[in-house]
């Protein structure tokens, strides 16, 4: 299952491409974020959108660290953070993995991700000057196609 | 975290130069750069470090263990790279690794053989045909021959061709994915390290300026650009060092949480460089 | 420690046999060599000091060309095990050379004429005696006191002064008492009567070997320790 993701967030394009287990990061050097809040964001989405499931394993911080040539402070940091917000949990000897305790969170953190989507097209409608109806036509035509 | 060296008011002096009170730690598990422009007083700590020079005041611990008095039993533990090879030039690679490995206690010949394969090296090579490259290639063969717990390089990159530096550095980062080794690298490239430190100790004119970990280099420091001058009396307390030019004005903050906050629109930050780091903090951080 | 004397001669022994046939074709050519000091010509074991002057020198020196001390610093081995290897070394080079200095005394005497030219004193027959006047046990520890002299005093001030300036200085110098210092011993030698049928000249020779080297090998650690690379 592959999917192709285009974020639009002011002057900065991020572009997830081809997204498979096992877990894939994409990070920016010119991105004025942190690389270890790149990679916290990068882990949130894909538990959001699924492609990270509850108890799926991830690499040690370590082999991350040296896979994506990043220092291990800086994936230590972004595991340690979404441990504190209770997304992975670490077993000692065993390694990290997705703890998808808050349910709910997850769900309110789905729907505030197609609403954020939904609000950037409205917005980007009203730049192009395209007007509601058309855009409302257009979001049935790809509901649609589904 | 646990300190892998312990450096306590390091002391030492030449003629025109001496390194004053220098106390910093290198923890266990990562790789710590040792950063300073030439003459900073690296490779007289690190020669400090292998009790190659005395130290004339301060304590030196290693593994836990003083330096001097227990000597041997630290250096069995610590593969050395420095940056001039020090290898009898006319010796073939094998002999010179017979002279040197066996006196380590936990030396194994067959993780040489392959190293030395790995590299593309032939032990019946003479050493003075060898380029830099595979000089420095070489000691690395044998500092990681024999279980070193920690690997100490002194500018081991000088010289090298960029391709090869990268594949240096992840050779590094491998050593530390067991995270009982660890490694000091000193060196005046800075762009190497931006890459590959954990942990970063800037020295310059003897003195330790600073010591960071990554993530605090990403999340709080800063080069701040802004057209005009804009340290006033209140904020100067957020900058270390500002360079005044042209076009306009920058300064490096350490506290850019607090400068978004105040000056936010006004200036634009970027993640610092080391070598931005060493630029502002040098020489008490002014550049007209 | 063996395998610290092993290296001294595995990274030398080009450097070593090269300095074994000049140091030959030098005395072949050259063939009467007066050292420096009255009464006393060299014999094979003199030959055999020279021979290991020029070696060991070369020893020395050529490791502080490569600056291989560092790598040994840097290593686990204690600075007494790497004096103690070095002593160790420079008798092996020094026995070695004793031996075929003699040795060729010995042939030389089979061809009677060249005796003449080699030494000046004739010595009919070495088994006999080596210096005249002298028993043969004598002239043996006088040579081997005065070399336990030489070295005791040469190796701390290689140890100390690096520079080939000072260690040529400190060597013609050791060569100069070499050549003194045997007639010297040989002479003191005669005043020494029999104690419990062991001569008390060798027993005083062996004990004041012992506490020279002992002194001179703890004066080299002390040093070598103290020596910044």
């Amino acid at each position: 299952m592959y999917s192709i993701h285009s974020i639009y967030s002011g002057r900065f394009q991020h572009r997830f491409v081809l997204i498979q287990s096992p877990m894939k990061i994409l990070i920016s050097n010119s991105s004025p974020d942190p690389i270890y809040e790149q990679i916290k964001n990068e882990i949130k989405h894909q538990i959001v959108t699924g492609e990270l499931g509850d108890g799926e394993a991830l690499p040690s911080i370590r082999k991350l660290a040296m896979d994506l040539q990043i220092s291990v402070i800086t994936t230590k940091r972004a595991y340690d953070d979404l441990e504190k917000e209770g997304l992975l949990s670490s077993v000692a000897g065993k390694g990290t993995f997705i703890s998808a305790k808050n349910k709910e969170l997850l769900k309110e953190k789905k729907r505030k991700l197609i609403e954020s989507k939904l609000a950037e097209a409205v917005e980007a409608a009203k730049i192009l000057g395209v007007k509601p109806k058309e855009l409302e036509r257009m979001l049935s035509l790809l509901l649609k196609e589904d | 975290m646990e300190n892998v060296i312990e450096i306590e008011a390091l002391a030492k002096e030449y003629t025109g130069f001496w390194l004053k009170d220098v106390t910093f730690g290198i923890p266990k598990g990562f790789i710590t750069g040792l950063v300073g422009p030439n003459g900073a007083g690296k490779t007289t700590i690190i020669k400090l470090i292998m009790n190659l020079i005395r130290r004339e005041g301060g304590k030196i611990r290693v593994f836990g263990l003083d330096n001097i008095e227990h000597d041997v039993e630290i250096k069995d533990r610590i593969g050395f790279v420095y940056d001039t090879p020090y290898f009898y030039e006319d010796q073939d690679l094998q002999t010179l690794m017979s002279t040197i490995g066996p006196f380590y206690s936990k030396w194994d010949s067959k993780k040489f053989s392959s190293l030395l394969n790995r590299f593309g090296l032939s032990p019946k090579k003479k050493f003075m045909a060898l380029s830099k490259g595979m000089k420095t290639k070489f000691a690395l063969a044998l500092a990681l021959s024999h279980d070193a717990d920690l690997i100490i390089l002194d500018e081991p990159t000088a010289g090298l061709d960029p391709l090869f530096r990268r594949e240096f550095l992840d050779m590094l980062t491998e050593i530390i994915q067991n995270e009982e080794k660890s490694v000091l690298f000193s060196t005046h490239i800075t762009s190497d390290l931006d890459r590959a430190a954990d942990y970063t100790v800037i020295i310059d004119n003897g003195e330790i300026l600073c010591s960071l970990w990554k993530d605090e280099i990403q999340e709080k420091w800063g080069v701040v650009k802004g057209r005009e001058d804009f340290i006033t009396p209140e904020n100067r307390i957020l900058f270390k060092g500002w360079r005044k030019h042209p076009h306009g004005f920058e300064a490096l903050t350490s506290d850019v949480p607090h400068v978004r906050q105040l000056l936010a629109n006004s200036v634009m930050i970027e993640h610092p460089t080391l070598e931005d780091l060493l630029y502002y903090l040098h020489a008490g951080g002014n550049h007209a | 420690m063996r395998r610290l004397v092993a290296n001294d001669f595995k990274l030398n022994a080009v450097l070593f046999s090269w300095l074994f046939v000049i140091s030959n074709l030098y005395y072949l050519l050259l063939a009467r060599i007066h050292m420096l000091g009255r009464g006393y010509t060299p014999g094979g074991v003199a030959v055999g000091i020279a021979f290991t002057s020029v070696m060991v020198l070369a020893l020395f020196l050529r490791e502080d060309q490569n600056k291989g001390q560092i790598i040994y610093r840097s290593l686990p081995l204690s600075h007494a095990k790497i004096v103690s290897a070095r002593y160790i070394s420079v008798f092996l080079i020094a026995m070695a050379n004793v031996a075929y200095g003699v040795s060729i005394q010995l042939i030389n005497l089979r061809l009677g004429p060249w005796v003449m030219r080699y030494g000046g004193r004739v010595v009919r027959d070495v088994s006999i005696q080596m210096d005249a006047g002298y028993a043969l046990e004598h002239s043996l520890i006088a040579r081997a006191l005065a070399l336990t002299v030489v070295i005791s005093v040469a190796v701390p001030l290689i140890i100390r002064y690096g520079s080939l300036w000072r260690i040529l200085i400190g060597y013609l110098v050791l060569m100069f008492v070499w050549s003194i210092g045997v007639s010297r011993l040989l002479r003191l030698s005669l005043y020494t009567g029999f104690f419990l049928g062991l001569s008390r000249w060798m027993f005083f020779a062996i004990v004041s070997m012992c506490i020279m080297l002992s002194i001179s090998y703890k004066l080299s650690v002390w040093l070598y320790g103290r020596r910044e690379l």
